[in-house]
């Protein structure tokens, strides 16, 4: 399993989420795991931020399209940058410290970006 | 000694912002050392800009590209730049200059390639870095 580890804000051109849509066009079935300032992928309100851009929630909710039907967030994260829970994706799942130990230690390959 | 393994590297920032290309070649150049394969560099995002062949670097420093030249002398590995990123970014090579009526801008020696490299990384290679 590769795990797509996205820990920058969402930019003009979500260039990590169109790595991560390439994998499973592929059929990699890849992971994704939601670290740092990159939480904010996961945002059900995030907009897009120039005229004729993507908006990363329509990208990332479009997710379980390619069979990409979990997104895993650092819980911690979520409270250091005070995001709400009720705003983040439906298909999100948190993760305490020893979770994401695991999730990354059964993963054949780890992505950061 | 162990049996050699197979790499990919992946690169997402910008060579003029970030040591990460030194790091990165520091690695490479150790790994060719210890007999291990370089399955291909992949440059992603801002590190597109380390194709672009007009760079003029300051007296007496090489361009950022020089060095993955260099290490491709040793074990002839491909240095394979994102298509979408290094479009976005003006890096275009033969093909797409002729398609888009421009400027070709790649730096000989480096190639525009598509995410399905990626997965045949994740496929083939026995190490996956990002650097």
């Amino acid at each position: 399993m590769t795990l797509i580890i996205i820990s920058s804000a969402p930019t003009l051109d979500l260039e990590p989420v169109e790595l991560l849509l390439a994998l499973a066009a592929f059929e990699q079935q890849p992971s994704i795991l939601l670290l740092g300032e990159g939480i904010f992928h996961g945002n059900t309100l995030q907009q897009c931020k120039r005229s004729n851009g993507k908006a990363a929630s329509k990208i990332m909710s479009a997710l379980p399209m390619y069979d990409c039907e979990e997104i895993f967030i650092y819980q911690a994260d979520i409270e250091r940058f005070g995001l709400e829970t009720d705003i983040l994706q439906p298909f999100c799942t948190l993760l305490d410290q020893q979770q994401l130990q695991q999730l990354i230690q059964q993963s054949k390959h780890c992505v950061n970006l | 000694m162990d049996a050699a393994l197979s790499y990919t590297i992946i690169l997402t920032q910008s060579p003029a912002l970030s040591e990460s290309h030194l790091t990165a070649q520091g690695l490479v150049s150790e790994l060719i050392a210890q007999g291990d394969k370089i399955d291909r560099i992949f440059f992603y995002q801002d590190a597109a800009f380390v194709g672009l062949k007009s760079q003029i670097p300051g007296q007496g420093l090489q361009p950022s590209y020089q060095g993955w030249l260099d290490l491709q002398q040793k074990q002839n590995f491909p240095l394979q730049i994102c298509i979408a990123n290094a479009l976005r970014r003006g890096i275009v090579d033969k093909t797409e200059a002729q398609r888009y009526q421009c400027l070709e801008t790649l730096q000989a020696g480096f190639q525009l390639s598509g995410l399905g490299e990626i997965a045949d990384a994740c496929q083939s290679s026995d190490r996956i870095i990002t650097l």
